[in-house]
């Protein structure tokens, strides 16, 4: 495994393969979700689509700290992201940038009307790892 | 406190909490995330290949090299899976502690093999993806862990999302 730059991500961004975060309470019980769209911000920063969030919404409440895994669908190389929540947005040019792309993918996958946006949630970076492939092919 | 005693009582309490479809949905080739937290509260998840029902909850292979996730279980013992079915998205996640780690065998390399080929199989059928590119995400060696059931819930995308499942 080794530490990486965030546009090492960018194969990842293009939403063909769903992204899943953990996240925990503040009695430590953990919490997975899967995840329509991960977008770039800047250096820093990540979006992450909040479509069905509820539990996941009251953990990062109390704990901000999150783990997310992304995959590079070129090659299946898998990234584990250590995250922490900052803010939420509901409107701006990040959430209609994603909201486009949430119904692009919901059209795509026959989930128009399932899928949709209620906010993007934006994360602080702290740590990019890839998973080490093990040559078994 | 009898700590065998307590896990015994756990194990018991596990089986009214699966339906007949979350064990198919656990046991088929399906996409599989671990979730774990350390000490201070920090998530940390990783992927996971196979799962079985067992007399005490489920026995899951997780890779070998997660050595976070181990110590994570060790310390903490609390663990969040979710199981999801890549054609349909269908979706459960299931709650509940460690009960033990134990030792790979021949037989659990085979076990995830199958559900390798499996799950490689319905991404291809799915989304057009190389089965041996997608092979390049599995492991070699595997740790069998045992773990309680306490919770079940809904994962898949709609409105029943995030909501428990009672038997």
């Amino acid at each position: 495994m080794s530490t990486l730059d965030i546009d090492e991500l960018a194969p990842c961004f293009e939403g063909l393969i769903p992204a899943v975060i953990a996240t925990a309470d503040n009695n430590g019980v953990p919490n997975i979700t899967y995840l329509s769209r991960v977008m770039k911000v800047d250096d820093e920063h990540v979006a992450l689509s909040n479509q069905f969030f509820s539990k996941t919404s009251r953990n990062l409440a109390v704990n901000p700290r999150a783990s997310v895994l992304l995959l590079n669908p070129l090659t299946f190389a898998e990234f584990r992201i250590s995250i922490e929540y900052e803010r939420s947005e509901r409107r701006g040019p990040i959430f209609e940038r994603m909201r486009e792309d949430i119904d692009a993918i919901a059209a795509l996958t026959g989930m128009s009307g399932v899928f949709a946006l209620k906010s993007a949630e934006i994360y602080r970076v702290t740590e990019i790892v890839r998973k080490a492939p093990s040559g078994v092919a | 406190m009898n700590t065998k005693k307590l896990l015994f009582q756990e194990a018991e309490a596990f089986v009214s909490v699966l339906t007949s479809a979350a064990v198919s949905l656990l046991e088929r080739g399906t996409s599989i995330i671990v979730a774990t937290t350390d000490s201070d509260g920090r998530p940390f998840a990783c992927r996971a290949w196979a799962v079985d029902v067992v007399d005490e909850g489920i026995r899951v292979l997780m890779p070998s090299d997660e050595t976070i996730a181990f110590a994570n279980l060790t310390e903490t013992r609390r663990y969040a899976l979710n199981a999801c079915d890549v054609r349909t998205l269908e979706s459960v996640q299931v709650k509940g502690v460690l009960v033990r780690i134990e030792e790979e065998s021949a037989a659990d390399r085979r076990r995830a093999g199958r559900h390798v080929d499996e799950f490689a199989h319905e991404i291809h059928d799915t989304d057009g993806f190389d089965e041996g590119v997608i092979k390049r995400m599995v492991h070699s060696e595997y740790v069998p862990v045992v773990l309680t059931v306490e919770e079940l819930w809904d994962q898949t995308p709609g409105p029943n999302a995030g909501s428990a499942i009672t038997v």
